[in-house]
């Protein structure tokens, strides 16, 4: 079907992006001021020292030979060995990888519940007291800053009334959920400013589409006219909204994973950059460019599966 | 019983729609009032923009725009007592579909594009009956098939992107026979279709009408289709109705000069060798409107107090008795009217319909 060929012919175009992503990955991280064999050594600090590590670390070859055995450990799936943490870098991002996606799961949760009713609703009744008092929420949700949102969360639910966990993950299906329910609020409120808003300008022009008119004088009820003509066909193009910005989510983690103390990939990445930790730092840029690529392409894939039309080309 | 005292389905009396948009009012319904009887075609006609659309959606109670207004009544006397324009969205879904039903202008965007062609149908079916899943099934190959779609059995899998316009208009029209409705308003029915279709879907809805016993609202720009099909003839312009006659009294004694115009206009109208005739100007954008008769800017017969004149739809007396005209000098205009040149009789496939359409616009 020539629907899914296009999945195919995106996915070839997009292997230039990853590839132009570990590069500049790959150079950024050099550029930084900061040597890993003299953060390595800290107060044994000799230059001889330095230059051993440095030799057994391959850092004196060239940049292209690094890149090189960069790209050829990615091959292999390890990604190389950790300069600080004694594991290979596969190991560390398997071991990250779970609350990471834990976490983006129930923040991608959190802003469904959120942000369909709120959505369908504000766009049915368009003008009206709930569709006005929808844009306070909208304004406040999108101007600040979402660490902020997670501080203001800790002191309210950890502090003044304190009934969740306000760091850390915890050991178990049940605990896990529990420690990332504030996270992933903190996560999923400005991600629903942007879906309430696409969600309520697609079901209003929905709305008035002459489908709408057909299905209505038929003489059904109301409320399926809205979920199978209007939600249903507003919701087509809410889903590519939603993956794009499930993509971004990616970059969320990482900064409200150190907020909360939660040892996924955002943290990882965090240490490794600030203990200068090459081969990680690469992995784990690779692993999230592959990541957005994934939701993109899942994207598609949903897109196509719900409009009947781009599955026959 | 004379042609008068037959059943009444559907009455609009003094309707007006008003919606607001940030260059003032507009107001596309102004003060129509007509009458559906039992089993007769009544055609409306007007230029693009006249109403028609907006006219035809109020019948069945629905307006432009969330933030439009409305004045006047719509009833379907014995079944619809109250206003049909304030019963909502909820006091009407009985009827919809059941007593009275709308076949749309555009079916290309008519259809849900992501639900198949079946299952649309069906949805219809379901809306006004008990029957089970087997029953519905059978009755939707039934309407196809009285519809015209060939292989509806295989063909109710597909989606509306795999259909023709002629095949949607006629899913569409199966539709609106799905819950067997006594008055059908067909809005444009034909005017997004090629030529040939067009006079296929046209036959096809006279056909049901006949055979279903319907009453059916006609609406065309096209006065020579009107002419061919309907009993009686509303014409509008502006958002008005400016004549209400029986087809054949419209043809011969046109009271209003919009009317004559248009009438002129026909091809067939004059002979071969002359060029037809055009209204010069444009007809009024409805924003904003100023009193006195619509017509004032292109009509032959204004005089000054025609502006200032409040319009209202008169009663014609001597030889057009019946019609009714919104001119105040219809009674002393003998307006002049094409020599026998238009066929009325209800056979479509007869009359040549291929020539322009009727030549209004801005000359
Ligand atoms: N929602 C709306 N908002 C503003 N103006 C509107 C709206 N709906 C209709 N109108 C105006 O009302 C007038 C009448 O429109 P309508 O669609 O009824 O015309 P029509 O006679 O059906 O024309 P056509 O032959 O093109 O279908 C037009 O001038 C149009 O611009
Ligand atoms: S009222 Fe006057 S301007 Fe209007 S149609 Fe009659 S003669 Fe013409
Ligand atoms: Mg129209």
């Amino acid at each position: 079907m020539a629907g899914w060929h296009l999945i195919g012919r995106r996915l070839v175009q997009l292997i230039p992006i990853v590839v132009g992503i570990t590069i500049v990955s790959f150079v950024l991280i050099r550029i930084v001021p900061g040597d890993p064999a003299t953060l390595i050594l800290g107060n044994h600090y000799t230059p001889e020292g330095a230059a051993q590590i440095r030799k057994s670390l391959g850092l004196d070859q060239s940049v292209i030979v690094q890149y090189g055995r960069f790209l050829r450990s990615a091959l292999t799936g390890s990604f190389g060995h950790s300069y600080s943490l004694d594991a290979s870098v596969g190991h560390l991002i398997s071991r990250g990888l779970g609350a990471t996606l834990f976490l983006i799961a129930m923040a991608g949760f959190f802003t469904a519940l959120l942000s369909i009713p709120i959505g369908v609703f504000a766009g049915l009744h368009r003008g009206g007291i709930f569709d006005q008092s929808t844009r306070v929420f909208l304004l406040i949700g999108f101007a600040l800053p979402g660490f902020l949102l997670g501080v203001v969360l800790i002191l309210v639910f950890g502090v003044k009334v304190p009934i969740l966990p306000i760091n850390g993950y915890g050991t178990g299906f049940l605990s896990h959920v529990r420690h990332l329910i504030l996270p992933s609020i903190t996560l999923a409120i400005p991600f629903s400013t942007v879906l309430v808003r696409s969600l309520r300008s697609s079901v209003i022009e929905t709305m008035s589409a002459d489908y709408v008119t057909t299905a209505l004088l038929k003489g059904i009820p109301w409320r399926r006219v809205v979920l199978r003509h209007i939600v249903r066909n507003a919701g087509m193009s809410v889903v590519v909204v939603f993956g794009v910005n499930l993509a971004f989510l990616v970059g969320g983690t990482v900064v409200i994973e150190n907020v909360f103390s939660i040892p996924g990939l955002g943290s990882l990445l965090v240490n490794a950059v600030s203990t200068r930790d090459y081969p990680v730092v690469q992995g784990l840029t690779l692993f999230f460019a592959l990541f957005v690529l994934l939701v993109n392409l899942l994207t598609d894939a949903v897109h196509i599966a719900i409009d009947p039309r781009l599955a026959a080309g | 019983m004379t042609e008068c005292d037959r059943n009444v389905v559907l009455r609009a009396d003094d309707v007006c729609v008003q919606i607001p948009t940030p260059a003032g009012p507009v107001t596309p319904v102004d003060h129509v009032s007509l009458e559906l009887r039992q089993g007769e075609v009544l055609g409306i006609v007007g230029e693009t923009g006249s109403g028609k659309t907006v006219t035809c959606r109020s019948l069945l109670g629905l307006m432009p725009s969330p933030r439009a207004t409305h004045t006047g009544t719509v009833t379907y006397p014995g079944v619809v007592d109250d206003n049909v324009l304030a019963v909502g969205r909820k006091g009407m879904r009985r009827h919809w579909g059941n007593y009275i039903a709308m076949i749309p202008q555009n079916p290309m965007t008519s259809l849900n594009p992501v639900h198949r062609i079946g299952a649309q149908i069906e949805e219809a079916v379901a809306a006004h009956s008990t029957m089970s899943r087997a029953e519905r099934r059978s009755r939707v190959v039934e309407l196809m098939s009285r519809v015209g779609i060939p292989v509806p059995e295989k063909r109710l899998r597909d989606f509306p992107h795999q259909f023709s316009g002629g095949m949607l208009q006629r899913t569409l029209i199966a539709i609106a026979l799905a819950g067997n409705p006594q008055v059908l308003v067909a809005d444009e029915p034909t005017t997004a279709l090629d030529v040939i279709i067009q006079d296929q879907i046209l036959s096809l809805l006279i056909d049901l009408q006949r055979d279903l016993g319907m009453s059916l609202i006609l609406v065309s720009h096209d006065l020579s289709v009107i002419a061919q099909i309907c009993d009686r003839v509303g014409v509008m312009y502006g958002g008005q109705l400016v004549e209400l006659a029986s087809t054949e009294r419209l043809l011969r004694r046109p009271q209003h000069p919009y009317t004559a115009a248009l009438l002129k206009s026909l091809p067939g109208a004059v002979p071969r060798n002359e060029p037809l005739a055009t209204i010069t100007g444009a007809p009024p954008r409805l924003v904003n409107l100023p009193p006195g008769c619509r017509f004032v800017p292109r009509c032959s017969h204004v005089e000054p107090a025609c502006a200032e004149w409040e319009t209202e739809l008169i009663p014609v007396g001597g030889a057009a008795r019946g019609s009714l005209v919104r001119c105040r000098r219809h009674a002393e205009l003998e307006l002049s009217t094409p020599a026998d040149g238009i066929s009325y009789d209800a056979t479509p496939a007869e009359t040549d319909r291929s020539g322009p359409i009727v030549g209004v616009h801005a000359g």
